[in-house]
């Protein structure tokens, strides 16, 4: 303990005081010999990378606490459109109940204009929308020293409205907040991670270079009879510097990064435009006290992990170490260092900065390996796209079309009336969708909705469209289905159809999409902007696909 | 307080160095250690140093079976011998002050209270206008002082020294000699390997001849 805080004491006032506190002549072990300017550069950009990653988590999940907040402070009320009813009127009459409610400090019905203009982005901005059935929103705000029971007053406009005047509670929203804010959070620790294993893998190049490029100061401390600790700590204390001062660096860049970065972002031509996106993604785009003060946990961290790595590593070889000044003497069996370079330790070369390179080798061909199987694996994954026009699918049970295109919609029904299946499910509708206006945007199909097709309402992504497809095909005892969905979404949506339902035969039926160029998708931007989105979306899906079928093997 | 109990040694390659040695040094004892150059003699210093085991046999040094001291008393041991190895093993990056000072700091003793002591010991060996200066600029015979002065600086109760007088000049060697000698009369054991027949006339002391592997002790 005593020497450990002799240590922590000595490695403090090497990181701040270098020059005063250990001249270069006074150290037993030189500083030189243990932390180059290299390994200092590498650390401190971990750190930097490290600071960047926790501040940006930071901003996200305080920025993400202001939106929940603000979406918990309001609800939604939906007027829907029916043939022959006064929309106003109805608007109004919601409204006065609304505003009898207890708990509901305020109650604003949007015009038809304000409720129009949420459409624009979809229809455009043109008088036309005036003659379609446009739904109205009546916003509230809720009194939050005394939040009214949601679940009541949605019970009593169920119970007067029935399904005509809906309440949404921004529940969904919420959970995709919380959602996203764990993502941010999971992704930030994984990036933490890789920088603290990175750190790491540097420290023990680091330290396995320093104990070899010193081993002769090592042996003459074991003949003047130098206790291991004593020797072990001559290194922690030059490490723990080193990981105080590049901590710091690192701390100071990234500090300095959140602190201009707002000017930095009008500097180089970002407008209000950029400004209010980036205001609306991290709010203020600025640390907070409790931010800064996050970033000196990094350096503590930066530092612990710098000494403690090489505290383990030193004891470690000088453990392994069973003789001094042996002659069958080898540097690579005790330090892992090849004859070549203890030529090099003797003629006085800094051989940190060869184990520093290897360290920091080691991290870039991983980097590159890893970005190199992702590239690969993309052209492979494009190019093995199937977008073939003509094709042809066997009989099965059900066909199941997942929403998005109406094309979609209309091959599956094209199916249904060939015979292909005794039943249709069209899954993902609008909850404001039935099946009368779907039937009067597919005329000529008016029949099939009435017998034999089913709307499924409640999924919202294709992770839902599989679990919702499972529900059906087991309510109905199918065993068969074709999934009818564009080419480009086909491969996910056969993974999490596979996942979700092993047992269950499954057919595709690809959609062309206009929009989508698959013959020549390196080409068209768009094109590959939307195959690198499903990428990424697909490659959790396969692997979870993978995960689920040696679970299913192992359970036999 | 040395005493070797059929020891054999031999490296990974080569033939046996030692073999079935048996001898005792008697605490006080003041010995050179001679033999042709190749045949054996570092090897027997650092089996007494602990920086070699033996392959067979045992060596008790200060009433203790090495082979069965644990390693982290090997330091608390090694405290208590100094040694003088041929090739100096100075630290370059140090003055020779601190060199010498080297032990009794590993010890964790307070630099006042050994400055003096060093200085005086350095100025005694001849190095007192060298206090500061690194190995790099020393002489042969300077670094091979130097190396002396490390090694009793702490008074160690054994001293071993490999080939002390081979880099100095004959009057220094005699200098060096009788530093030993007075060592040894204040309680110090020492054990001097050499092949510098014109030492060891010097001194009328035992000498163990190393010659086949096999050691035998000449009064």
């Amino acid at each position: 303990m005593k020497q450990f805080a002799k240590t922590f004491v000595l490695g403090v006032s090497e990181a701040f005081w270098p020059r005063r506190q250990l001249a270069e002549s006074t150290q037993i072990v030189p500083q030189s010999s243990v932390s180059g300017r290299a390994l200092t550069a590498v650390i401190s950009i971990m750190s930097f990378l490290a600071c960047l990653t926790a501040g940006m988590v930071y901003m996200v999940n305080q920025s993400a606490d202001a939106w929940y907040n603000d979406i918990a402070s309001e609800v939604t009320v939906q007027v829907a459109p029916r043939e022959g009813l006064d929309m106003d009127k109805q608007v109004t009459l919601v409204a006065s109940i609304l505003r009898r409610q207890v708990g509901i400090s305020r109650v604003r019905p949007l015009s038809l204009g304000e409720s129009s203009a949420l459409l624009e982005p979809w229809l455009g901005a043109n008088n036309s929308m005036l003659g379609l059935p446009v739904p109205r929103l009546i916003a509230i705000e809720i009194d939050r020293n005394r939040p009214p029971d949601l679940s009541r007053v949605r019970q009593n406009l169920s119970v007067r409205f029935q399904d005509g005047v809906l309440l949404d509670d921004h529940r969904h929203w919420q959970s995709q907040i919380r959602s996203l804010t764990r993502s941010v959070a999971v992704a930030g620790l994984g990036i933490l991670v890789l920088v603290a294993t990175a750190t790491i893998a540097v420290i023990v190049s680091a330290a396995r270079s320093a104990m070899a490029s010193n081993h002769e100061i090592v042996e003459v401390l074991h003949f003047v009879g130098a206790q291991r600790k004593f020797i072990a700590s001559e290194f922690e204390r030059h490490f723990l510097a080193l990981g105080i001062r590049s901590g710091l660096l690192g701390a100071l860049a990234a500090g300095l990064m959140f602190f201009f970065a707002p000017f930095a972002i009008q500097i180089l031509g970002g407008g209000s435009v950029t400004a209010s996106e980036i205001k609306q993604l991290v709010g203020s785009a600025q640390l907070d006290f409790f931010g800064y003060i996050l970033l000196g946990f990094i350096v503590v961290a930066v530092a612990g992990i710098c000494m403690f790595t090489s505290s383990y590593w030193v004891d470690r070889i000088l453990n392994t170490e069973g003789t001094i000044a042996n002659p069958n003497y080898s540097p690579r069996k005790r330090f892992g260092v090849s004859s070549r370079q203890k030529g090099r330790v003797a003629n006085g070369a800094t051989p940190s900065k060869s184990g520093l390179l290897r360290g920091g080798m080691v991290i870039l061909k991983s980097t590159f390996l890893l970005f190199l199987a992702f590239g690969l694996g993309f052209v492979v994954y494009a190019s093995s796209i199937d977008h073939r026009g003509a094709q042809s699918v066997e009989q099965a049970d059900g066909i199941v079309v997942l929403t998005g295109g109406k094309s979609r919609i209309n091959k599956a029904l094209k199916l249904l009336a060939a015979g292909k299946a005794k039943r249709l499910l069209i899954s993902g509708v609008h909850a404001q969708t039935s099946a009368g206006q779907l039937a009067r945007l597919f005329p000529g199909a008016k029949p099939l909705f009435n017998c034999c097709i089913d709307l499924g309402r409640a999924a919202k992504d294709t992770i839902g469209n599989a679990h919702e497809a499972r529900s059906w095909a087991r309510q109905k005892s199918f065993r068969s289905l074709i999934v009818v969905t564009s080419s480009y979404h086909m491969p996910r949506a056969i993974a999490e159809f596979r996942s979700a339902m092993p047992r269950v035969k499954l057919s595709a039926y690809r959609v062309a999409s206009p929009n989508v160029q698959m013959d020549q998708w390196w080409s068209n931007s768009d094109t590959m902007k939307l195959l690198i989105s499903e990428y990424l979306k697909y490659i959790p899906a396969i692997t979870k696909l993978g995960f689920s079928k040696v679970r299913n093997m192992l359970a036999g | 307080m040395i005493r070797f109990e059929n020891v054999s040694m031999l490296y990974t390659t080569g033939p046996e160095v030692l073999r079935n040695v048996n001898f005792h040094l008697p605490a006080g004892s003041f010995h050179f250690l001679t033999g042709a150059s190749g045949a054996g003699k570092t090897t027997l210093l650092r089996l007494l140093f602990m920086s070699l085991f033996p392959i067979d046999g045992n060596i008790f040094l200060f009433q203790k079976n090495l082979a069965q001291v644990p390693p982290e008393e090997r330091a608390a041991l090694r405290r208590r011998i100094g040694i003088v190895f041929q090739d100096f093993r100075l630290l370059d990056h140090m003055t020779t002050w601190e060199n010498v000072a080297l032990p009794l700091r590993v010890q964790g003793r307070r630099e006042s209270d050994y400055k003096e002591d060093v200085t005086e010991l350095l100025k005694w060996v001849g190095l007192g206008n060298r206090i500061h200066a690194y190995p790099h600029i020393l002489s042969g015979g300077e670094k091979q002082r130097a190396a002396i002065a490390r090694a009793v600086i702490g008074k160690p109760e054994l001293l071993l020294a490999d080939e002390p007088t081979g880099n100095v000049d004959p009057r220094m060697a005699r200098r060096l000699l009788r530093l030993f000698i007075e060592l040894n009369h204040l309680g110090t054991s020492v054990v001097i390997a050499t092949h510098d027949h014109d030492l060891v006339k010097q001194y009328n002391a035992p000498r163990l001849v190393l010659a086949d592997g096999s050691l035998q002790v000449r009064s």
